[in-house]
């Protein structure tokens, strides 16, 4: 999901504001002379057992899909004119976990917009999408879900609608979330298949999916098995508004029949076409994913184009085409870079949705092989918000689509990770001005960012599920943009490269994986055992930091580190004489000191002066100098043109 | 300095006047944050990481001020029209007469002028959002960028409206000044001459408006890359000496339309 209009919105308000506002000779000791010392007891993060001194094993690195846990195969019709979906088949599912199971858990998500007693729609949040009541219900009903073997014949399946119930026993009005008991148990490695038909009515456009006049965009539409752990359990929850996925990679093999006008883009390999009876069937095949996405419209134009080897498949509304456009030129950017970083991408196809205007609750949105873009069809050229949606929705190819981790439970995984690397890949695309580049202004992606990250630090921890939040603003804070501010801290703490490293080892270790957060800080802990402890306590114990000088004087000075990270950082001396010296100071004690035992006196000390440490909560008492601006004289003579600017416009 | 020049300048201090306040006291915090860092040229370093802090940090102190910036640019805009009076006071004052006087005794005028001004601007923008929001249903069944460039007319009329209703209240001004009339008078003179000479007055004015807004709008943009201040700073100067020529132009205009108090009465014609 994307929250680029957040951050352009909060961007907005602060460059408002901005208009307004219009090297070293020997030190006493190196190491510095005199430091606290107070023994810092390190706590182990709660993710995992105590670090490894080493490398901690990862996982083998997959290069293809692990065998399916799931063959989904259906055929579904759309009735574009009263929203609805029929659809029949089979989903041959195997339990590859290491336990029998003996009851099966079916997310029937678009019950979430049946009635407003839903989970999803109680929780309205504020902050966020999703907050309107749908004018058009939606619903899903099972006509038939039946069990047998493989070798079974359909007509021998056991009837399973009977004894299926919903489980949400906060929820009893929900309907999302439903059980299924087995007729006999189903051993590790054994395969059941299940024939079920439905019939589902799709709601108005409300986060992600339904439908505004002829435009569908298609979500969370078919009666979908929750993810079987290796340990026997369900992943299994209700629809709820902030929370997203958690499914099994499997094989889809969907047929969908609409009307010949209407142009369908979704997840997988266009693999067959044809019309009969005033229908057109279009089947789409997929391997190795979780998830299938589809949508249809008869006023879709379509673009294709192949990126860094990758078929693009572009859909959009008519006159947004300049959109699209910049929306392409981000995954030119975003495509190559996250192979160098993440590994390549492994499916032959990529479709781009661009809704149209009024359907924005469709947009900004990831499924496998298949994104949802959105914005205005215009937009200035210098900024970069049509670029950064969907360089951050082809990110979800890897944080979410190949690194399947549970978005309902940890959300920062997916989010973070991806919000990370999409400030990274645009920047280095567009350099220093990722976020925006106008004359003479430019903005980094990851530095507004910050500015977000920084806002909610100490109200909650990262480490959250994602219905624990309290806001949608405090969970897009939080495991948007905290996290991504605290990774890029860490990179810029401990070394860009071997994070870097670290990065892509975990992406090619838990590719076609569900990691959790543990298998996160093992594999960045490899850079260096203290990332580690800081990763978790920034994730999850509210970690802060505030580096300040203290204390200045021309012989010596004070560097305290406030808050509970510890992280090295750079200390810059400058001297009287013009000449600096940058000494490395590693953050585990409270302060230190340095002492000048040379003649030359200190003119100024600076801590972090190339802004490596993101989550510095305050950067303005970052340094200390013998020469001091009381007046910011570029300021005032900006201020003073833009008043009179405003001067000239109000007054008579 | 000829009087033009006079009266350039004292538009130019009563734009920046009231400006100078709120633009010392960012400046004053903005030292207070970076005064430590070389001073407020970090700011717009690349990447804006310095500019985003700045931003972050005062945003509390930003919004705690918020709720009087409305009250503070309404007194702006009232108190706008004493340098108006005595810029205009000073290119319409005889001869024989002290330059200020004129300008002092015309403020009262006026406000009534820049009252019934802004009502005027008020309604134009309201007849002309009830135009688009009618245009914009009409054209529901084209593209995007159809109903965008087929709204755009009305963002031409409507800034055509708002030039029009711009001439006439400087015309009023003028004639405030001038005849010392009092507001409703002034206006009446000024909506006269706008009818009678009416490319006389507003092609003098329009030419002017838009060469100092294309000055004020290229300082803006180009004064980012290099000679920021000085080019910026003249450009609001030369701003204000387009305005002041206008307002001679406009001096010009009323001198040359018929007194009220001096027309005889139509029975002895």
């Amino acid at each position: 999901m994307n929250l680029s209009p957040l951050l352009a919105r909060g961007l907005a308000a602060g460059l408002a504001l901005a208009l307004l506002l219009g090297s070293s000779r020997a030190l006493a000791a190196d190491p510095p002379a005199a430091s606290a010392s107070a023994p810092i007891q390190r706590r182990s993060p709660p993710f995992l057992a105590p670090l490894p001194s080493g490398a901690a094993p990862l996982p083998p690195a997959l290069s293809s899909p692990p065998p399916p846990v799931h063959r989904t195969r259906l055929v579904v019709r759309l009735d574009p004119v009263a929203h609805t979906l029929q659809a029949q088949g089979q989903v041959t599912w195997t339990n590859r976990s290491q336990r029998p199971v003996h009851d099966t858990f079916w997310h029937l998500y678009l019950n979430a917009f049946q009635h407003p007693r839903t989970a999803f729609l109680r929780s309205r949040l504020g902050e966020g999408r999703g907050d309107q009541l749908p004018s058009t219900w939606g619903r899903i009903k099972l006509t038939r879900l039946a069990v047998r073997s493989p070798d079974e014949a359909p007509s021998r399946a056991v009837d399973l609608l009977p004894s299926l119930a919903p489980h949400s026993p906060d929820d009893p009005d929900d309907q999302t979330d439903l059980r299924a008991p087995l007729p006999a148990p189903c051993q590790p490695q054994q395969s059941l298949v299940f024939d079920l038909a439905f019939e589902a009515s799709l709601p108005s456009l409300v986060e992600r999916t339904g439908f505004l006049e002829n435009f569908h965009m298609v979500g969370q539409w078919f009666p979908k098995l929750a993810r079987l752990r290796d340990d026997g359990t369900w992943s299994h929850f209700p629809f709820l508004r902030l929370s997203e996925f958690d499914a099994d990679f499997g094989d889809y093999d969907i047929t969908i029949e609409a009307p010949p006008a209407y142009v369908v883009g979704a997840t997988g390999v266009r693999a067959e076409e044809r019309t009969e009876n005033g229908v057109r069937a279009t089947r789409f095949l997929q391997e190795g994913v979780h998830d299938f996405a589809w949508t249809a419209w008869d006023q879709f134009l379509e673009r294709t184009e192949t990126l860094d080897g990758v078929p693009v498949r572009a859909l959009y509304p008519r006159g947004h085409e300049p959109a699209v456009r910049r929306q392409l030129d981000g995954l030119r950017v975003a495509i190559p870079c996250m192979r160098r970083r993440l590994g390549p991408y492994p499916y032959a196809s990529l479709t781009l949705v661009q809704p149209p205007a009024g359907a924005g609750e469709a947009g900004g949105m990831e499924y496998p092989t298949l994104i949802t873009t959105g914005g205005p069809w215009y937009g200035p050229p210098w900024l970069r918000t049509a670029e950064a949606v969907a360089v951050h929705e082809y990110g979800h190819q890897y944080f979410y689509g190949l690194l399947a981790s549970d978005e309902h439970r940890h959300p920062f995984l997916d989010e973070g990770l991806n919000t990370l690397v999409e400030g990274l890949c645009l920047r280095e695309g567009h350099g220093d001005g990722s976020l925006l580049a106008a004359p003479g202004l430019s903005l980094d992606f990851l530095e507004a960012g910050r500015w977000m990250g920084l806002g909610a630090g100490h109200d909650h921890a990262i480490a959250h599920g994602a219905a624990s939040f309290p806001t949608a603003g405090h969970y897009g804070r939080l495991a948007y943009f905290r996290t991504a501010t605290l990774l890029a801290t860490l990179r810029g703490a401990f070394g860009e490269a071997p994070f870097d490293e670290a990065l892509q080892r975990y992406a090619q270790a838990f590719r076609f994986r569900h990691p959790e957060p543990a298998d996160l800080v093992a594999a960045l802990g490899q850079v260096d055992p203290a990332l580690a402890v800081a990763l978790d306590d920034g994730l999850s114990r509210r970690g802060w930091i505030d580096f300040a000088v203290t204390a200045f004087q021309p012989g010596w000075t004070v560097i305290a580190r406030r808050g509970s990270l510890r992280l090295p950082v750079t200390v810059r001396l400058r001297f009287v004489d013009g000449t600096t010296r940058d000494e490395r100071w590693d953050g585990t004690s409270e302060w230190v000191r340095f002492d000048i035992n040379e003649p030359a006196e200190l003119q100024a000390v600076e801590v972090d002066p190339e802004q490596r440490i993101l989550l510095d909560e305050d950067r303005s008492n970052n340094a200390r100098s013998r020469e001091r601006t009381r007046v910011g004289r570029a300021t005032l003579e900006r201020g003073l043109f833009w008043g009179g600017l405003l001067g000239r416009l109000l007054a008579p | 300095m000829s009087r033009r020049g006079w009266a350039t300048l004292v538009l130019h201090l009563g734009n920046l006047l009231p400006a100078a306040p709120v633009a010392l006291v960012g400046a004053s915090l903005v030292g207070a944050l970076w005064g430590e860092q070389g001073g407020d040229g970090v700011l717009w370093k690349p990447g804006g990481a310095y500019l985003l802090e700045t931003l972050r940090l005062l945003a509390p102190t930003g919004g705690a001020l918020a709720w009087m910036a409305p009250w503070y640019l309404l007194l702006w805009v009232v108190t706008g029209v004493v340098p108006q009076g005595l810029a205009l006071g000073l290119l319409g004052a005889r001869a024989d007469e002290a330059p200020w006087g004129r300008g002092w005794r015309a403020v009262p005028a006026l406000v009534v002028v820049l009252g019934a001004s802004l009502l005027g601007r008020v309604v134009a923008l309201a007849l002309c959002l009830l135009a688009a929001r009618a245009l914009g249903a009409s054209l529901s069944r084209f593209s995007d960028p159809v109903r965008f460039w087929g709204l755009a007319p009305l963002v031409l009329i409507a800034l055509g409206l708002l030039g029009v209703i711009q001439a006439l209240q400087d015309l009023a001004a003028a004639a405030a000044v001038r005849r010392e009339e009092r507001g409703p008078g002034a206006l009446l003179t000024a909506l006269e001459v706008l009818h009678r000479r009416p490319w006389a007055a507003l092609g003098p004015w329009a030419w002017r408006a838009a060469l100092a807004w294309g000055l004020l709008g290229g300082a803006a943009l180009v004064g980012e890359l290099g000679g920021g201040a000085l080019l910026r700073q003249g450009a609001l100067l030369a701003a204000c000496w387009l305005r002041v020529g206008w307002w001679c132009r406009a001096l010009g205009l009323i001198d040359g339309a018929p007194d009220p108090r001096e027309r005889p009465p139509t029975s002895e014609r």
